[in-house]
């Protein structure tokens, strides 16, 4: 699958410019440099959509949704930082207003602690794909697998995420918890029938 | 055994090291659904579908008869002092139609109170923007018809606050894209006329959707139509396309208000982006 073609067979130096060019360019209103910057950007970007949303369908709308913002804002990136640490910061933003529109932050869940299975069998989870850990995350709740998805992969802190999401600490991390134990079971579930 | 867990925590160190950087396929309509929201100055996540604000906007050009508009424009070469602009007729095909033209009405009231505001916009910040996609006697008097021009002056519409918020993001969107082209304007103006209404129902008449680019060259074409709620219904890379008013499954889309929105690169040197409503009557 060849997901983005150009066959004008016109020049485009746009594609090997260095991500602060290119958001100059952006800014400047040059077209052929905001769809390389979405090129260039929007395969990760859909997959941490992916993560937070329900469906393939929601995904697809927080990306389109995500980049309207990353482009109108764009003038206000500073050149310093990471380009693609401030787009993904707009796209879980993004990810969580709607989470958030639909009523589904933390709706399933209580707080109570949960009983986890702390033994040594983490060796397990190794040698997973990429793509079946997408799945696994996919087909998570939505009450932890926000929490988890901020903790586990985007790296926030539990008191960031409890601001994010208006939370008490210690929601987020019972959250972390429960999602940890669904996982481990996933995994030994299908460690068990490979064996 | 809080500590053992973080500090034994494999299952985030697998997960964030496969996912972290994992990379999906992406549908090639998302840009164009993505470039033609960022043309319409749309937040998206305010809730309003660019074709409504397309309406209350400047840029809803149904209402017009026939009017004539300066867009993009933007000269490569510096060094020498003319640069290019593209004309674009607007063309009103169905105006007898008596229902819409209760509707054209209203648009136009509010066509007006846009450019209006607009004009107060730029006097009080004393800049030199060349506003895009609405008519500017500035750059080109002879295009203006007498008759739009007399509206502009004499009716004052009253606005809604919600009016007048999109107002000023259409404003910025285009105070922006009117810094980017510069004061540098005119010498080769292309006219294109760009349809806004088509009636799908094989009666022999505007049954086929398309734009008449004439002998001009587009290179780089893409184009989008949209439904009210941002689902794209039709795309093309061809700008000698014909689209006969069926969506991307070949169902025939409903009758109402759609958008279009197009680049392409004239003659290989000058930028086109343009964007206008579509009504589509069966």
């Amino acid at each position: 699958m060849q997901p983005f073609s150009n066959n004008t067979g016109l020049s485009d130096h746009t594609s090997t410019m260095n991500d602060y060019s290119l958001v100059e360019e952006c800014v400047r209103g040059n077209q052929r440099a905001q769809k390389t910057l979405f090129e260039r950007f929007a395969p990760k970007m859909l997959a941490v959509c992916q993560r937070y949303a329900k469906d393939i369908d929601e995904a697809e709308d927080i990306l389109q949704d995500g980049f309207v913002k990353v482009f109108l804002k764009l003038g206000a990136f500073k050149q310093q930082g990471s380009l693609e640490g401030w787009i993904r910061r707009i796209m879980v933003n993004t990810a969580l207003d709607q989470i958030r529109k639909n009523g589904r932050l933390l709706g399933d869940t209580d707080v109570d602690s949960v009983e986890f299975k702390l033994d040594s069998n983490d060796y397990i989870v190794e040698g997973l794909m990429a793509e079946d850990l997408m799945k696994l995350v996919m087909s998570m709740p939505d009450g932890y697998k926000t929490v988890f998805n901020l903790f586990a992969i985007e790296g926030y802190s539990h008191a960031e995420i409890a601001e994010m999401l208006g939370v008490n600490e210690s929601t987020s991390k019972s959250q972390y918890s429960r999602a940890r134990a669904y996982l481990r079971e996933r995994i030994e579930k299908i460690h068990g029938k490979q064996r | 055994m809080k500590r053992y867990m973080e500090n034994s925590d494999k299952i985030k160190g697998l997960f964030r090291e496969q996912l972290g950087s994992h990379e999906v396929p992406v549908r090639p309509e998302l840009w164009e659904a993505v470039s033609a929201k960022v043309a319409a100055g749309s937040v998206a996540s305010s809730g309003i579908s660019i074709v409504s604000k397309l309406i209350i906007g400047a840029v809803s050009t149904a209402a017009i008869v026939t009017g004539v508009y300066l867009i993009s424009q933007e000269k490569e070469e510096i060094s020498k002092p003319e640069s290019k602009s593209v004309v674009v007729l607007q063309e009103e095909r169905l105006s007898e139609n008596k229902e819409y033209a209760d509707l054209f009405d209203n648009d136009k009231n509010k066509t007006v109170s846009v450019e209006e505001k607009e004009k107060n916009k730029n006097q009080e910040n004393h800049t030199e923007t060349v506003v895009i996609d609405t008519l500017q006697p500035k750059t080109t008097p002879s295009y203006t018809p007498l008759k739009e021009r007399k509206r502009e002056e004499k009716t004052v519409v009253a606005e809604s606050q919600e009016n007048k918020e999109n107002k000023e993001k259409e404003t910025r969107v285009q105070e922006e894209q009117a810094k980017k082209t510069g004061i540098k304007q005119e010498k080769q103006s292309i006219e294109v006329v760009l349809p806004n209404v088509f009636s799908p129902n094989n009666d022999g008449q505007h049954d086929e959707f398309f734009i008449d680019f004439k002998d001009y060259e587009i290179q780089d074409f893409n184009m989008v139509i949209m439904d009210k709620s941002n689902k794209v219904v039709y795309t093309s890379n061809d700008p000698k396309f014909n689209w006969n008013g069926m969506d991307l499954n070949g169902n025939p889309v409903q009758p109402g208000t759609y958008l279009y929105y197009f680049t392409g690169v004239v003659n290989d040197k000058t930028p086109i982006s343009k964007f206008s409503s579509l009504q589509i009557i069966r």
